[in-house]
């Protein structure tokens, strides 16, 4: 096993965060943010993707020639048209940019149009005549299994298949006193972003090729991009801020690869923004899981086994659909002191759609499982389900379930200490009372760690740049995108906490190949904490450059002497305003400070599962209070209460508004969304069938901020973006049954599901 | 000078041993190990350069003492 070692970084946890508002607020609030789907330029064609007809086929004949002869239509391409590799996707790519010879889901193209108007692109679209031969239908993981199911790919329907065992899962079920053992299914979840995918595609007057599309990570889009065009990507801009939220649905590429060929082929910019039901049949959804957990405990409460089994609906494409596994896998027993563990699971490819990241990335799901079983547990065990935690939460040098030791910011404790005195916990008796018989109310917690940034064999890596602008401002360069997190916010209070300057002297660059620096993706909860590190040793050299350029040749440039205070610095010279800084040395060359990163990581990999383990994680514990109209099985969420570890609060406003949003989005798996197809066709096409709490559903909040500085971030700070929406998701339906007495195993919990656990014989 | 290499992910089918050092003549580029290496098409078009965290291209210059890493942009989480 790895060795322990303590954390790596030096905290300045002296700096002081000047709050205010969101930098892009002003803009967005009053219309003038320009999105991807509100660019326009001189000559732009706009673009269909032809989808496919049926979920599952083979494609005997494209013929475009009626298409072609439409006025107005410029270029129909097909697969033969793609001039490198047809193919896309962050780790495998094996879904085409354009399909030539098969199809796996409705959402795959077929063939791409582009016209004078986005009118004739659609009349054009169905004039494209497609002769496919149809196969049957994969569409459950578990079947898809079988030795004689149709399959998905020519290697067969497995993605991916991990296994993590640690000490022996049959005796621990020996020496078990009690032990729970249920399946839980969990939903497709969609993004369902306020912007759809969006984008337009240039082509430059030297060759290159300008990509504006709301994404997740620049520079690897331009890299997939340059793989499709058979381009250097040094040719390829892309440009990927602002995003209309993303929320991982726009971390792999969407509809770029297809405006990129577009472009390319006609020579005009092409645009498109894909209509909500497009969206929600073509795009990346969270993969449902099939779980089966079987979980042993003492009299005590204590934890002795989990033998866990998890089945992942792929969908059609791999994406990201293997490192969700792993991460599921790596989560299925929390973190909690478990000594004989056995984590299975199967990413499957099936005709349903197709799945890809999403914020969690596999640890709501197992999640769901793992906290019903505490609480299941600590029922037939007379405890409460704060005691059974505690009994069983791990901390900083213990041993984890997948068996590394956890070395740095352990707060399962912490979390769980600060949910206990909540308001809402303290106070739940009085919070049950409901006004109307049939009306019933409960309250249930949970907790939950998250594992942050890209794990173990992955690279993961981010740099900043800080440049003395010749009036004495800043501007700070960092690739991170961001999609609504307010990162952009933090990272700017960041370089002035360090700078010691107000944040109004810092222009932000971000979220574009050109002008910034690679960062890496903004996933994984790792934005702000690589930010962190890289903004600090970005400041760090900048003190550098500084002693460099006022000393001159003699300065040694290594451990600089240089500080800031007061909208200046301390040299070797004396203090020096920026304004005089930029004066005396910034008029003719540039004087800038470039910070690179490295992601601790452990030093052993869990054997079999790539990206296992990860080295930092996120922590929060919730609770929620619903209440069950027990005559329609329709369940409200009325309050929640979140205690959250930010290590170091850098914008309070900011990590309210992520606590919302993680708990509406938390709510939404919970209770009401679910992508549903049958037989591969998609029956929640808008917003009608596909139900997203809205405003009038969120429920009122108590926020428990606690700062736990996570030692490997100079500044304190961990990710919180993806942890905020997970303990919700186990805390509602345990609340269903602390009000009905029902447990509910299928989520979401739906008035039709919760009423037929009410009323198990109206089924016969 | 010496520069040690590490290779990720597929790139480590291009060599015996994931993590090794060279022995290079001064003024070799990023580019000429990836020659060496024979990465070509896709994985080539996909390959990134990072070198104590900060993305380098094929044109990059080694330095003796250099650590260069051989990886997809894959994601994780």
């Amino acid at each position: 096993m790895d060795s322990l070692s303590d954390t790596t970084g030096t905290t300045r946890p002296s700096l002081q965060f000047e709050q205010i508002a969101r930098i892009d607020a002003r803009d967005k609030a009053s219309g003038r943010t320009r999105y991807m789907s509100d660019l326009s330029f001189p000559g732009m064609l706009y673009a269909t993707f032809v989808r496919s007809r049926f979920p599952h086929a083979l494609i005997r004949r494209v013929d475009t020639s009626k298409a072609l002869a439409l006025p107005g239509v410029v270029a129909v391409l097909t697969a033969a048209d793609v001039p490198g590799f047809n193919g896309f996707g962050i780790v495998v790519p094996d879904m085409p940019v354009i399909c030539g010879d098969k199809v796996r889901y409705l959402g795959d193209t077929v063939a791409l149009v582009a016209a004078e108007s986005g009118r004739i692109a659609e009349q054009a679209a169905k004039l494209v005549d497609v002769d496919y031969e149809e196969l049957p239908v994969v569409d459950d993981p578990v079947a898809a299994l079988l030795p004689n199911a149709p399959k998905v790919h020519d290697k067969g329907n497995i993605c991916l298949h991990t296994l993590i065992a640690k000490g022996d899962v049959e005796q621990g079920f020996r020496e078990a006193d009690l032990i729970i053992d249920h399946e839980y299914r969990t939903p497709r979840q969609a993004h369902v972003p306020l912007e759809t995918e969006s984008g337009v595609a240039v082509p430059e007057a030297d060759g290159s090729l300008s990509m504006y599309a709301g994404s997740q990570y620049a520079f690897r889009d331009q890299l997939q991009l340059a793989r499709i065009l058979g381009m250097n990507p040094r040719m390829i801009h892309v440009v990927s801020n602002p995003v209309g939220g993303g929320f991982g649905s726009k971390d792999e590429l969407t509809i770029q690869g297809g405006l990129a060929l577009l472009a390319m082929k006609t020579g005009r910019p092409v645009k498109v923004s894909l209509s909500r039901e497009e969206s929600l049949v073509s795009g990346w959804k969270r993969h449902p899981f099939i779980i089966r957990m079987k979980t042993g405990f003492k009299k005590d409460g204590t934890l002795v086994a989990n033998d866990v089994v998890c089945y992942e609906d792929k969908g059609a494409y791999s994406s990201l659909g293997g490192p969700v596994l792993n991460l599921a896998l790596e989560h299925a027993s929390s973190l909690y002191r478990v000594p004989n563990t056995r984590h299975e699971g199967w990413a499957v490819f099936t005709n349903n759609g197709t799945c890809g990241a999403m914020r969690g990335f596999g640890v709501p799901q197992v999640l769901f499982a793992i906290e019903s079983n505490m609480n299941e547990a600590a029922e037939k065990l007379g405890l409460d389900s704060v005691t059974i935690r505690h009994r069983n939460v791990l901390h900083q040098g213990e041993v984890s379930p997948i068996g590394h030791t956890l070395r740095t910011g352990v707060s399962m404790d912490l979390v769980l200490d600060a949910i206990e005195r909540s308001d809402l916990w303290q106070r739940r008796t009085e919070y049950k009372r409901a006004e109307r018989p049939w009306l019933k109310r409960g309250v249930a917690l949970a907790i939950a760690p998250q594992g942050a940034g890209l794990g173990l064999g992955i690279p993961d890596y981010g740099g900043a740049y800080i440049d003395l602008e010749k009036d004495g401002t800043f501007t700070l360069r960092i690739g991170l995108v961001e999609y609504g997190q307010g990162t952009h916010t933090g990272f700017v209070q960041m370089a002035a906490a360090l700078l010691h300057v107000h944040p109004s002297r810092i222009r932000l660059i971000a979220g574009q190949t050109r002008d910034s620096v690679d960062a890496g993706p903004a996933t994984a909860s790792r934005s702000t904490y690589t930010a962190s590190n890289a903004i600090a040793a970005a400041y760090d050299d900048f003190c550098n450059k500084v002693e460099q350029a006022v000393d001159g040749p003699d300065s040694t440039g290594v451990a600089s002497s240089c500080t800031s205070r007061d909208g200046g610095m301390e040299t070797p010279a004396g203090f020096r305003s920026y304004e005089q800084l930029a004066e005396d040395y910034a008029q003719e060359v540039l004087l800038r400070g470039e910070g690179y990163f490295v992601w601790p990581t452990a030093d052993r990999e869990i054997p079999g599962a790539a990206g296992l383990p990860h080295w930092i994680y996120s922590f929060a514990a919730q609770a929620a209070l619903v209440e069950v109209n027990t005559l329609t099985g329709e369940t409200q969420l009325l309050r929640v209460a979140t205690a959250l570890d930010t290590g170091c609060t850098i914008n309070r406003e900011q990590v309210e508004a992520q606590i919302d949003g993680g708990v509406a989005q938390g709510q939404g798996f919970a209770l009401s969304e679910d992508t549903l197809i049958t037989k591969g066709q998609v029956r929640s096409k808008n917003f009608s069938t596909y139900v997203i709490p809205t405003v009038q559903d969120v429920p009122s909040h108590e926020y428990i901020v606690l700062e736990n500085p996570e030692g490997t971030s100079p500044l304190g700070v961990r990710g919180i973006g993806e942890v905020t929406m997970v303990p919700i998701i186990p805390a509602i339906p345990l609340a269903i049954h602390d009000a009905t007495g029902v447990w509910v195993r299928h989520l979401p919990a739906t008035p039709e599901r919760v009423y037929r656990l009410l009323h198990p014989m109206m089924d016969e | 000078m010496k520069v040690r290499i590490k290779l990720f992910q597929d790139y480590k089918r291009y060599h015996d041993t994931p993590d090794y050092e060279l022995d290079l003549p001064e003024g070799t580029t990023a580019g000429a190990i990836v020659q060496e290496l024979g990465i070509k098409g896709p994985e080539l078009a996909y390959l990134i350069l990072i070198l104590k965290g900060k993305r380098v291209l094929d044109d990059y210059i080694l330095h003796d003492g250099d650590e260069l890493v051989f990886a997809a942009p894959i994601g994780g989480g």
